[in-house]
């Protein structure tokens, strides 16, 4: 098991530049036994997220947790991965690693980590039908959620929504 | 047979019960399912971008009613989140009520899912008995919270009500109710020779396929993958019991197969444990306050000063419940991401299907507690023509399995 | 309920229960319902597989977008003398999804609703007592028809 800094160095060395950020935060719970959990937040270059990823999974198979949440700035959409790390195994060894990357308003795409992580496809599916980010290499492209007789360019998600009369 | 022609089985879209319901689309030979596929999306009512417009606190009871039956797991995630993202602080009192609280709700979530898979292999008898039971668990939430399906016991910073007095009264009696009564259903769930010959080997999900599809919870527990958010990830008053641990098959001395049985398995076992947390909880509960800030208002101006991400994460009785929040300056976050459990084992269901009989898809469908399985009919299409089924039909498919075995025995 | 007062309606009420949407608490207290504590079936009302063969067709949850078209018809199979019982708030008023886009409307925008069980989610007593209100409608339905 690899401390949350050693995960980093090792990713480091891995993808070099393609590393932009990176923090540990800690958490404590438990009244009488005080627990602490570490909490690694990494900050990636969008070419380097599949690469990032396949190699984290050689460390410990990822989790994932919850599906991609989404930061909408002027200029782009932050989307955050929200992994789990050494997940499975019992014994409180689980470790989240939270993965975020910038995507250019001007070029809303990404690449499709289900190669890795097949568990990965509804989340993959409703980030492309929820924020239009365009998700390639995605093996089932069909919209999950939203109803059929939603008119194109309609994401629920995105900051300014379109397609919602107001009344 | 030289004709390999298969057939397309539908079964939905009125799948009532979690976030996604679900159309399924088989495609079958003969008796046996080739391949399924999922259709979601029938109520998706769209609570991620309403929760955009409401503040803090009225977030918690939209949350509450994305599922009814885990009413306590939503809540308790984004509160979780909440406070991880604004570091507030919980009182040690509140930790443990909300412990109970939690807990119950498993109880009573577990018994209403062992009387859902009974009746869907015709064994109706336990289904009532079961439902007959679960009443004394809810019984105990409507004395704790007032109401027996959602609690609103949880707020940002604590809980909204105390158990003292009459309330823990009744706590006990129902940890002791259920304590007497544990051996028998074990008994019933465990030994019943007619249903395990429908569960075991059916539905198998493998431990490679459970850690791969990300499956959560009594699912991914049932085939050997120690993940339960309890012991892994420390929230509430879980940190403090020594010996809690993740339970699979292997307690019981049986190797993980990750088939049905496997999942009855561990889900009897958790009754077990649960009512041992809440006897554990109602013994070591410290005293003082139940909640860190008890007015709203401050809460929600507290909350405004806060530019943060948190992340909150609790077991809920079908699996992880995870939510991720961010906060940016406003009196309601700018972005709540929900996953419930089901979420992640929809994916699950497909490996599962491969290979199983159709009178196995009902006990198939809910053995991984998608709640209250009730598809409202299936329809055959065989070329051109088409041939409805409903699912009085499929169930009975499946009772006539059961009395075939019966007989057999 | 008394037990003289049911003389056009002869036999026992059967209901089909479908879920436009609902978050499944309401579907739970249905099914408590039926379960020995509350026992519906004692007063002969039944929860059947189609729609085909019901009295009373139970609606829980909003009505969303994407089933919409399935619960109408849903409705139109089921035979008349018919009625439409809601349960649950958000049924009757969209609760508390009011905002949101997936939304139809209330349940009544839709198909003719005949009996409102408010709650959220209401308790079996009161679905219980919903649907003998929903027998009394019938009864008086059936009456028309025998006196014409």
């Amino acid at each position: 098991m690899l401390h949350p800094e050693e995960i980093v160095n090792k990713l480091k060395e891995y993808i070099g530049d393609g590393l932009l950020e990176w923090e540990v935060r800690t958490r404590f719970d438990g009244v009488t036994n005080i627990r602490e959990q570490k909490h690694l937040y990494i900050k990636l270059n969008r070419g380097a997220f599949h690469r990032s990823v396949a190699f984290l999974y050689k460390i410990s198979p990822l989790h994932i947790s919850c599906p991609m949440a989404s930061i909408e700035s002027e200029e782009a959409i932050e989307l955050i991965y929200p992994f789990m790390i050494y997940s499975g195994h019992g014994d409180q060894t689980e470790q989240p690693l939270i993965v975020s990357y910038d995507i250019p308003k001007s070029d809303l795409r990404t690449v499709s980590v289900t190669d890795i992580i097949p568990g990965i496809i509804i989340m993959e599916r409703e980030t492309q039908e929820m924020l239009g980010i365009e998700v390639e290499n995605l093996p089932d492209e069909r919209r999950i959620f939203t109803p059929d007789n939603m008119e194109e360019g309609f994401l629920p998600l995105r900051d300014k929504v379109s397609g919602i009369s107001e009344e | 047979m030289s004709n390999k022609e298969t057939y397309k089985l539908q079964i939905g879209p009125t799948h009532p019960a979690f976030k996604e319901p679900v159309r399924f689309e088989f495609e079958v030979d003969g008796e046996h399912v080739l391949h399924a596929d999922i259709d979601m999306g029938y109520t998706h009512r769209g609570i991620e971008h309403v929760s955009k417009e409401r503040n803090f606190i009225q977030i918690i009871y939209l949350l509450e009613r994305i599922c009814g039956i885990c009413s306590t797991s939503h809540p308790m995630a984004y509160c979780l989140a909440v406070e991880n993202a604004a570091e507030i602080e919980v009182p040690a009192r509140a930790k443990y009520i909300r412990t109970i609280v939690g807990e119950l709700e498993r109880l009573h979530s577990h018994l209403l899912w062992a009387g859902v898979a009974a009746h869907e292999v015709g064994f109706d008898t336990l289904f009532y008995t079961t439902w007959d039971i679960r009443e004394k668990v809810m019984d105990c939430l409507e004395v704790i919270s007032g109401n027996r399906v959602n609690y609103a016991m949880l707020t940002i910073g604590g809980v909204r009500r105390d158990i003292i007095g009459e309330v823990a009264e009744a706590v006990n009696k129902t940890v002791e109710y259920y304590s007497d009564l544990y051996s028998q259903l074990e008994d019933i769930m465990l030994n019943d020779m007619s249903l395990r010959l429908r569960t075991e080997n059916v539905g198998i999900l493998t431990y490679d396929e459970a850690l791969k599809l990300c499956a959560v919870g009594p699912t991914a527990r049932a085939s050997g993958l120690a993940k339960d958010v309890r012991a892994d990830y420390a929230v509430n008053a879980y940190p403090d019991i020594p010996w809690l641990k993740a339970i699979t098959p292997n307690d019981v001395g049986k190797k993980p197969v990750g088939d049905i049985y496997d999942r009855i398995v561990v889900r009897v076992l958790e009754i077990k444990q649960s009512v041992d947390i809440i006897r554990f909880c109602m013994e070591n509960m410290p005293g003082g306050e139940i909640v860190a800030e008890p007015k709203a208002v401050k809460v929600i101006n507290q909350l405004k000063k806060v530019k943060a991400h948190g992340i909150g994460r609790y077991e809920g009785p079908r699996g992880e419940v995870s939510h991720y929040d961010i906060l940016d300056n406003n009196e309601c976050p700018v972005g709540v991401k929900v996953k419930a459990p089901t979420y992640s084992n929809i994916i699950s269901w497909v490996p599962m299907f491969r290979g199983a009989e159709i009178a196995d898809i009902p006990i198939i469908m809910s053995s991984i507690d998608p709640c209250i399985a009730c598809s409202d009919r299936a329809s055959f299409v065989e070329g051109e023509g088409k041939k409805t089924v409903s699912f009085g039909e499929l169930r009975k498919l499946s009772m006539e399995k059961m009395n075939k075995i019966r007989r057999g025995l | 309920m008394k037990k003289d007062s049911f003389k056009y309606f002869k036999r026992s009420l059967w209901a089909f229960h479908i879920n436009s949407g609902s978050c499944n608490a309401c579907d739970i207290e249905i099914l408590a319902a039926l379960t020995p504590r509350y026992d519906a079936e004692r007063f002969g009302i039944k929860l059947v597989g189609t729609p085909r063969h019901a009295d009373v067709l139970v609606i829980t949850g909003t009505m969303t977008e994407k089933i919409k078209d399935k619960v109408i018809r849903v409705f139109n199979q089921v035979p008349d003398p018919k009625l439409v019982m809601v349960v649950g708030s958000c049924g009757i008023s969209k609760g508390v999804f009011q905002e949101s886009y997936a939304m139809a409307g209330p349940v009544d925008a839709h198909i003719p609703v005949d009996v409102y069980v408010p709650g959220c989610p209401p308790r079996p007593e009161a679905i219980i007592y919903g649907v003998a209100r929903a027998w009394e409608k019938l009864e008086m339905l059936e009456k028309g028809n025998a006196a014409s």
